[in-house]
């Protein structure tokens, strides 16, 4: 391609053009394919698992299968197979209308980047544990900035959820990381703690989100990885919900009448004439 | 240990049924599920079927009532103006990209969609423009010029790389003055009756000392957009669905070509560091 002689505006993009320099590796056509180094037919199939591969193609770290256990048991516990969570419904919804499987799954994976649930809290979860230990370390009293936060209305990432107080999740995972042998860190003893304190003044407690964050805080995960990491989160409760569905009658996943939708909209009226300009 | 917690539903008061002020469905006496009239807030779906435009009906789903005639003329042109993000755009890449390897075609739009999701050229820009304007738009254009100018003048000498955008929907796009977009703009102002967000980041963007600072299209949209009364969260969905022909017509074009029909880089330009 020829290059434009009047570039110093546009440089940065004459430098890109058809050409890309990827540190993560690629295919070399007749020789290997390569993930961050590794050849991955040599090095990687059968010796590690998917969820080592996820980490280490996202971040570029290989991390040890207990960190990946972890991780693919974090990913269970955002895989109820039940159809009345949001994202969930969306692919059954799909399901219903007999999409295909990929267009249901990626619709109930995009439904969960939300703020109440799913990947969408990831960032604000770790962002509040790492400020709060950052807050602790500099000798804040950590009462003081819950109940600042709270004060000022704005939420503490991590804590409580829709639906259900507690957090079933957080006490199997809680056991997980001990049987695996992980020390408790800074991130997940101060998350803790929180914890504890919400349950004694309020009733509430540390979500899983909040756990999750803290816990792969301490195993140095930080942000932007960890949000992309968790982007197919919920995907096998999406591939349950979708395929029970799709396995239906289409529409038989709740079918509405129309006296089911209730209209508040204005009353019938008559379309005025189309005014002249 | 993790203490003992309760794990009660909290028994929230979830609604029984879905309601919306938007479409009535009056069931046909044969088949509750059938439908024997459908209204548009208020409208008879058939009356707005032989009487009104897509785009007039565009704006009663989102807004409640028909546009006036100054409101359906600039929407109309600005749904034109917006048909097509162009051929090199990344979501009408994707789109082409998919056809012709043979992606299901129920899947095209909404991937490109996806695509085109995004704050820098996508239309999640258009939602922040939108949220800038209204921060903005009642203070001086001018005071705003200056502040990016300042901005501007800050990010080159820390020599940011890519676009400045200074301000959701305005910048540089590939490093100087999107030419086409002002002139969308001033077709845009000349031909219909523009609304004072047109004016004021109009009046904003003249004020600028920067010549390669001036509009994006996300902030033509998003100005537009306001003044017609959309929110931002309406907004970034008109845009979508405004930019959503052209990304589909670039894949119909390229459904039936050879995987060869668009270009896989060779490997002496693929570089692994």
């Amino acid at each position: 391609m020829s290059s434009n002689k009047r570039s110093s505006n546009w440089q940065g993009w004459d430098q890109q053009r058809n050409k890309i320099t990827s540190s993560k590796g690629g295919w070399k056509i007749g020789e290997a394919v390569y993930n961050h180094g590794y050849s991955m037919m040599d090095d990687l199939i059968g010796q590690i698992s998917w969820f080592q591969l996820l980490v280490l193609n996202t971040t570029g770290r290989l991390p040890n299968d207990k960190v990946a256990t972890w991780l693919e048991n974090c990913f269970s516990c955002l895989s109820w197979p039940d159809s009345r969570i949001w994202c969930n419904q969306v692919a059954a919804l799909a399901g219903s209308t007999k999409a295909r499987p990929v267009a249901a799954v990626t619709a109930g994976i995009q439904a969960s980047d939300a703020l109440l649930y799913g990947p969408g809290v990831i960032t604000h979860c770790l962002g509040f544990i790492q400020q709060a230990r950052q807050d602790v370390d500099q000798g804040k009293n950590l009462f003081d900035i819950i109940q600042k936060r709270q004060g000022n209305t704005l939420s503490l990432p991590g804590y409580a959820r829709p639906i259900a107080k507690g957090d079933e999740r957080v006490t199997a995972m809680y056991r997980l990381s001990r049987e695996l042998g992980f020390d408790i860190g800074p991130h997940e003893a101060l998350a803790m703690e929180i914890s504890e304190y919400l349950t004694k003044e309020e009733g509430e407690s540390i979500n899983f989100g909040g756990y999750m964050a803290a816990f792969l805080a301490d195993q140095g995960f930080s942000n932007p990885d960890l949000s992309r990491l968790m982007a197919l989160w919920v995907s096998a409760g999406v591939q349950a919900c979708y395929a029970e569905s799709a396995d239906n009658p289409a529409g038989y996943y709740l079918p509405l009448q129309c006296q089911d939708i209730t209209y508040t909209g204005a009353p019938p009226r008559p379309l005025p004439k189309k005014p002249e300009r | 240990m993790v203490k003992n917690v309760d794990e009660s539903s909290r028994n929230d008061a979830f609604c029984d049924k879905i309601s919306t002020a938007i479409w009535q469905e009056t069931p046909s006496a044969e088949n509750p599920y059938t439908v024997n009239e459908a209204r548009c807030h208020g409208y008879e779906h058939l009356a707005l079927i032989n009487n009104r435009s897509f785009s007039e009906v565009l704006f009663l789903l989102f807004q409640g009532e028909l546009p006036t005639p100054e409101q359906h003329q600039l929407l109309e042109r600005l749904l034109t103006s917006l048909i097509h993000p162009g051929p090199r755009h990344n979501a009408c890449r994707a789109a082409m990209n998919a056809a012709v390897s043979k992606t299901h075609v129920s899947n095209i739009l909404p991937l490109s969609l996806n695509v085109f999701s995004g704050e820098q050229g996508g239309s999640h820009e258009v939602f922040q423009a939108m949220k800038y304007l209204q921060q903005h738009y009642e203070t001086s254009p001018l005071d705003a010029a200056n502040t990016l100018t300042k901005t501007a003048n800050t990010q080159r000498m820390n020599a940011a790389e890519g676009d400045i955008m200074l301000a959701a929907g305005f910048g540089t796009y590939y490093g100087s003055a999107d030419t086409y977009a002002k002139k969308l703009v001033d077709n845009l102002v000349q031909s219909c009756t523009a609304g004072p967000h047109l004016h004021w980041a109009n009046a904003m963007i003249e004020g600028v000392k920067d010549p390669t600072i001036s509009w994006r299209i996300a902030g033509v949209a998003g100005a537009c957009l306001l003044d017609l009364g959309f929110s931002p969260y309406k907004g970034e969905l008109i845009f979508q669905i405004a930019c959503a022909p052209g990304i589909a017509a670039q894949a119909a074009e390229k459904a039936d070509s050879p995987i060869t029909e668009m270009p896989f880089l060779a490997e002496e330009n693929y570089v692994i560091k």
